[in-house]
């Protein structure tokens, strides 16, 4: 389950905010993770505008933010995202 | 050409001894190979240069130690890559963001940092390699 706001800018850029929330509880003594976010990517309109790729140094409730031009209001953003454990998951976001 | 004169040969000598001693246990830290070698694979062996266009936004203290904002905002034209790297990690590599043009060289997010250490950001624009560093401290206030 993924949290999102979108937020139009006055720039006409649009922010996309996720969050990967876990219910998992952190004592913050915990050493290197076994389960951490692995790939994410992000597609306008089915055309690829961001990948990434993460190691055990992200944050265990991943945090992040992301800016895109050239966008209309009702534009279709599909979030892809997968764990280095092989766990997935999609999300649809339409644009402000 | 006049010749060193002995009392600055002796000062020139001391000088780099001391900083011979002060520098080598940094160089050979195991946590500076595993850092040199991230680097090594992320920009294919080029040496990234400081660019101040490489905006990187941290606290110097963190909150918590599980997930510390990092801001990259690039004043750089063309960047196709943005990539994070914390300095004593086990693998250094903790983010890459591979931007399309459509994509705008910023990006936030949180970063899993367990001691004092270094973030560096890694930024490719033009097909060169950029970077900027800033130190962050998590050994005071909560975990």
């Amino acid at each position: 389950m993924i949290e999102y706001r979108s937020k139009r800018r006055s720039d006409d850029s649009v922010e996309v905010r996720l969050f990967f929330p876990t219910n998992e509880t952190w004592t913050g003594k915990e050493t290197w993770p076994e389960r951490h976010l692995d790939h994410l990517s992000v597609h306008l309109h089915g055309v690829l505008i961001l990948e990434a790729g993460f190691g055990p140094g992200i944050a265990p409730e991943p945090f992040f933010a992301l800016r895109i031009d050239d966008t209309r209001p009702g534009d279709r953003l599909k979030i892809h995202w997968r764990t280095n454990q092989g766990q997935s998951g999609v999300l649809e976001i339409i644009l402000p | 050409m006049s010749p060193i004169s002995p009392p600055r040969r002796r000062f020139l000598r001391l000088l780099a001894w001391c900083s011979g001693w002060t520098l080598l246990p940094r160089l050979a830290r195991p946590d500076d190979d595993r850092l040199r070698q991230s680097l090594k694979e992320l920009t294919g062996g080029v040496e990234p240069a400081f660019h101040p266009g490489v905006g990187l936004r941290m606290p110097s203290r963190a909150v918590s130690r599980l997930a510390v904002p990092v801001r990259v905002n690039c004043r750089l034209r063309h960047v196709d890559m943005i990539a994070l790297l914390v300095r004593d990690h086990p693998d250094p590599l903790a983010a890459r963001f591979n931007l399309s043009p459509r994509t705008r060289p910023y990006i936030r997010t949180h970063l899993r940092i367990l001691k004092d250490s270094e973030v560096i950001a890694v930024v490719r624009a033009d097909g060169r390699y950029f970077r900027q560093s800033a130190k962050i401290s998590v050994s005071e206030g909560c975990s």
